[in-house]
């Protein structure tokens, strides 16, 4: 686990995002001015290597919820199916921050929907999965069940002891 | 349905909440709100909304309050930026006038913040700074109330039994004696300490230990010292031999070597050794004798504010001092701390300190304030009449949506984009022009310490407030202008500005005070250097002799040369060394004069010149209880007949017999003080003068050097020509010189170029007018007249009001300065206004030129 063995994996998973398609520049927004461009080219890069560590377990809560509503996932019905599923209360301000945050990593992006009267005819913000937030989540899975796995049967027995 | 959202929440929101994102929040939180409406109630669902709103009032929400003015600015500011280049490239000369005038001024200031550092850092170095304090008295001297750094000899020691709050106490005696080691015999100064001294000053030492002090057999050199007689290697444990006369010499062993100074210190040493050492100098030195000063006396306590407990307890030393010696009675002690004392020393008499920078530490900030002023006016005068030319440019920014805050704004922005530029080149003028000119002429050894992040914080205050306040009047006066009179091209603009010829009023004011100074100092100058010594200088020759079988054996030899006109021995010598002593003139009237004691013909020998009565008789034992007296002692006393006045000196009557004309026997800087010479025993001559031909002058210098390695050739020769004892003095005098007159030049080139610009773009402007003058036949009489008219009722007013100025300005200057400066009249404001005017009309025909030889049709043609 030394440094250099460490930057070469970032370098190799930048790699390995390029090639699968979900680190894409047209993704990234587009302005002409050359200096702000290339500052959101370096900001993107570093959420897509740093940030993505950080994916927070209420994040990754909102991401799901996101997936598993894929045409309907705003920001009110997504608070109502965590506080469904989970039983536990989301309150609106923490998943309009945590959809927020997801789309500045690129794990979300979103469009507006339609003006609908049971909001004062004001339009809601949908947000869909991208690829590479199927991949931050599939990952994330991957390594709780490669964890959960090894865990050894009878460290369960020890400690109902 | 909307209205049953409450107001207030409501309200708050719209505020904090970015507008781009308001749309799909609000949705958010009003879905929410009808749905609990219907679930719960109106009320419940107004406090559920309260509580949303205030749950989302988190950054995410928040409207971008920088960033998003950040973006919208940062193009602004490149607009701005780019045109402000564009502007300063349409305008090369009037640019370069600026920008080289803000740069001169900078380095200017620059230079002057050095020196003001250096000034204020002096001896600030020192790890004990707060703690050590430098005892000194004040006492009455006919009349005047005097602080002296001196102190009673036994006081030191008193105080350190009596008061517990002293840590440790220093006394500190300087003498001149001969340093042998090796083949390098030289005269030194050493500094007789006691061992605290090192600990009273830090001084970080190079080799050795500081402790070693204390060891009587010890010397500690400084770094040049060692250089000198060790070279580079390590001198510890080497020895050294002080040599006092034939008989009296003592071996030192070399414990330490302190590194080279901090170039901003005032107390230093070149040899040091342990204060009971003294009495090896000196048999007859009595420790305990309160008629009796010694050096210095300095207190290192415990905390610096138990000061007040020794002060207050002090009277009692006064007591013993007053009864020991009446005559020079103390009148109280005082204490200076260390820390403040390098600011203080000039009021302070025969301390250990001494101070050269006042002339620096005085005029040093006016006149980085008046070349700031000089550069700031410049640019105000410039930037308001080549707004002229940009007028199209402000009606359109205006008409588009700037304010007048943006305008302001943008000329703000300019300004401080070429304070800027004025700044880098600043620096590099101070840098590699100014720093190594004024460290090479004046001596003072400053430096631009650019790595030291105070240099940063005051360059970037001078930057703002010079951008700000050349820039703050043209970018008020521009923005006010309106867009449409503009368009209509009824808008009047700076040509006629009154504050424009205000500006320019100041300026030659500011140029005439400081070509004044310039002026007024060149004649001081010639002045002090013409200035009567009141003895013959130039044909004298000294040379300091160890006794009185050196000075027989010298005079012997020297009278064979034929170029010797006279040879005269003394104890003292005019120019070198003179004693203080006290006279009494009746009962209760005692003065404080200085003395020498001379031979019958040194008078002569020095061209001294008698006023009334007779010098000493050769060989007379009468005038062993004679003195010869200076006028300003008879004027002193207030004697009328001074011939035949009895005095008494040292218990002895003695009476005056002659009164000579005044003479200087010390430098112009300090004033003349009474005088008596009386009858020197012959075993005490120390110096041997001559009075030789005028063209064998390099002959018997030459001679008297050769004689004396002859005759001592261990000993280094102390003399010279009599015209070199104030070497010293003149080169102070002429550093002034220099300095003012490189400062005069600066600032009449700025004010000259201030007028340049402002005539240029005045003449530019009239091309037109000038164009169609000469083609109905107007003359270069006539034109030059025309441009001139504008400016002279102003010039003719600043030149009046700044006369007067001048005048009171140069004299405080060199009153503050010299003791006897130059009687100061109106030729030096002449002549300086002369200078000023001469500029100016060159600055002006350079225009008058530029219309006459443009083809005047060509110029009505165009556009």
């Amino acid at each position: 686990m030394d440094a250099g063995n460490t930057s070469l994996k970032k370098f190799s998973r930048i790699h390995a995002l390029l090639l699968e398609g979900s680190l894409r520049f047209e993704n990234i927004p587009v302005t002409k001015k050359p200096f702000p461009q290339l500052l959101r080219i370096l900001l993107t890069i570093y959420n897509l290597i740093v940030a993505r560590t950080y994916l927070g377990e209420f994040e990754e809560l909102v991401l799901l919820v996101a997936g598993v509503l894929y045409d309907d996932a705003y920001a009110v019905s997504i608070a109502k199916e965590i506080a469904k599923q989970t039983s536990r209360s989301a309150d609106v301000a923490a998943v309009h921050k945590a959809l927020y945050r997801l789309e500045d990593k690129g794990m979300l992006k979103s469009k507006l929907g339609e003006p609908e009267a049971k909001r004062g005819g004001k339009r809601k913000r949908l947000f869909f999965i991208t690829p590479y937030g199927k991949k931050a989540l599939d990952e994330c899975m991957e390594v709780r069940i490669t964890l959960r796995n090894q865990i050894q049967q009878f460290a369960f027995k020890t400690q109902g002891s | 349905m909307e209205n049953r959202l409450p107001k207030i929440p409501h309200a708050f929101f719209k505020w904090y909440c970015r507008s781009e994102r308001y749309e799909e929040l609000h949705g958010d939180l009003e879905e929410f709100f009808y749905e609990r409406i219907e679930k719960s109630g109106l009320r419940k669902a107004q406090f559920g909304y309260w509580i949303d709103v205030i749950r989302c009032c988190r950054p995410y929400a928040w409207r971008k309050l920088s960033s998003s003015r950040v973006f919208n600015n940062g193009s602004m500011f490149r607009n701005y930026f780019k045109i402000s280049l564009r502007s300063l490239a349409k305008n090369p000369v009037s640019s370069f006038i600026n920008v080289f005038g803000l740069a001169v001024a900078i380095g200017i200031t620059l230079l002057v913040y050095s020196f003001m550092e250096y000034d204020y850092s002096i001896d600030q170095f020192h790890k004990n700074k707060n703690e050590v304090y430098l005892t000194t008295f004040f006492a009455d001297r006919d009349g005047d109330t005097s602080q002296y750094g001196k102190t009673p000899r036994p006081l030191g020691e008193m105080l350190k039994a009596d008061f517990k709050q002293i840590k440790s106490v220093c006394r500190v005696e300087d003498r001149r004696v001969v340093l042998k080691q090796g083949d390098n015999i030289f005269h030194e100064v050493v500094r007789f300490a006691d061992p605290e001294f090192l600990q009273m000053f830090t001084f970080p030492l190079q080799w050795g230990d500081s402790r070693s002090l204390a060891d009587q057999h010890s010397i500690i050199l400084n770094h040049d010292m060692s250089v000198k007689y060790f070279g580079t290697e390590n001198p510890v444990g080497r020895e050294m031999l002080m040599v006092l006369n034939d008989t009296i010499k003592k071996v030192f062993t070399v414990a330490g070597v302190a590194e080279r100074f901090p170039k901003s210190h005032d107390i230093e040493f070149q040899f040091l050794v342990n204060f009971e050492n003294l009495v090896v100098t000196d048999p007859s030195y009595d420790k305990a004798d309160w008629s009796e000063f010694v050096s210095a006396t300095l207190l290192q306590l415990n905390t610096p504010d138990e000061i007040d407990a020794i002060r207050s307890g002090m009277d009692k030393y006064r007591k013993l001092q007053n009864l020991a010696a009446p005559d020079w009675k103390i009148s109280s002690f005082a204490f200076e701390p260390l820390v403040t004392l390098h600011e203080r020393v000039a009021r302070i008499k025969d301390g250990i300190a001494r101070d050269e920078n006042v002339e620096g530490r005085m005029g040093m900030p006016i006149i980085a304030v008046f070349m700031i002023v000089l550069a700031c006016l410049n640019y105000m005068n410039i930037a308001i009449v080549s707004a002229a030319r940009r007028l199209k440019e402000i009606g359109i920014r205006k008409t588009i949506g700037a304010n007048r805050l943006k305008i302001m704004v943008q000329f703000l922005t300019e300004n401080i984009i070429v304070t800027c530029f004025a700044l880098v080149t600043g620096i590099a003028l101070c840098a590699f022009v100014f720093m190594p000119w004024f460290v090479n002429f004046s001596g003072w050894p400053l430096e631009l310490k650019l790595l030291d992040q105070n240099v940063w914080i005051f360059v970037g205050v001078l930057v703002f407030f010079t951008g700000i306040a050349s820039g703050i009047y043209p970018a008020v006066f521009i923005s006010k202008f309106d867009a449409v009179k503009i368009f209509k091209g009824s808008q009047q603009f700076g040509r006629k500005n009154p504050f424009t010829k205000v500006f320019l009023g100041i300026q030659l004011v500011v140029a005439c005070i400081t070509m004044t100074c310039g002026v007024v100092f060149t004649q001081n100058h010639d002045y002090q250097t013409n200035r009567s010594w009141g003895y013959d200088e130039e044909t004298g020759m000294y040379t300091a002799v160890p006794d009185q079988a050196a000075y027989e054996k010298l005079k012997a030899a020297m009278l064979r040369n034929p170029g010797v006109l006279s040879v005269s021995g003394s104890e003292d010598h005019i120019g070198r060394t003179s004693s203080r002593t006290l006279i009494h003139l009746g009962a209760d009237r005692h003065y404080e004069v200085d003395q020498f004691a001379v031979d019958a013909s040194y008078f002569e020998t020095m061209g001294l010149q008698l006023s009334e009565g007779r010098i000493f008789q050769p060989y007379s034992e009468n005038d062993r209880r004679a003195v010869v007296v200076n006028e300003y002692l008879v004027e002193r006393l207030g004697l009328d007949h001074p011939i035949g006045t009895q005095l008494e000196l040292d218990g002895l009557k003695y009476e005056i017999i002659g009164v000579l004309k005044e003479f200087h026997h010390r430098n112009f800087f300090q004033q003349i003080n009474p005088t008596i010479f009386k009858l020197a025993d012959e075993k005490d001559y120390r110096f041997l003068s001559l009075r030789v031909e005028q063209s064998s002058k390099e002959n018997v210098h030459a001679a008297l050097i050769k004689e004396w390695t002859s005759l001592y050739p261990d000993m280094p020769f102390q003399g010279g020509y009599q015209e070199d004892v104030w070497s010293g003095y003149f080169f102070y005098v002429g550093r002034s010189q220099t300095f003012t007159n490189v400062i005069a030049c600066i600032a009449v080139l700025l004010a000259s170029l201030g007028v340049y610009g402002l005539v240029a773009l005045n003449v530019s402007g009239r091309m037109k007018e000038f164009s169609i003058r000469r083609t109905l036949g107007a003359g270069i009489g006539h034109i030059f007249s025309v441009i001139v008219r504008q400016y002279r009722l102003l010039t003719v007013t600043a030149l009046i009001a700044g006369a007067p100025l001048s005048y009171w300005f140069a004299e405080a200057y060199l009153k503050m300065l010299f003791a006897y400066p130059m009687p100061i009249d109106y030729s030096g404001v002449a002549i300086a206004m002369g200078l000023l005017l001469i500029v100016l009309l060159a600055v002006i025909s350079t225009q008058l030129k530029k219309v006459v030889t443009t083809n005047a049709l060509t110029e009505l043609k165009s556009e």
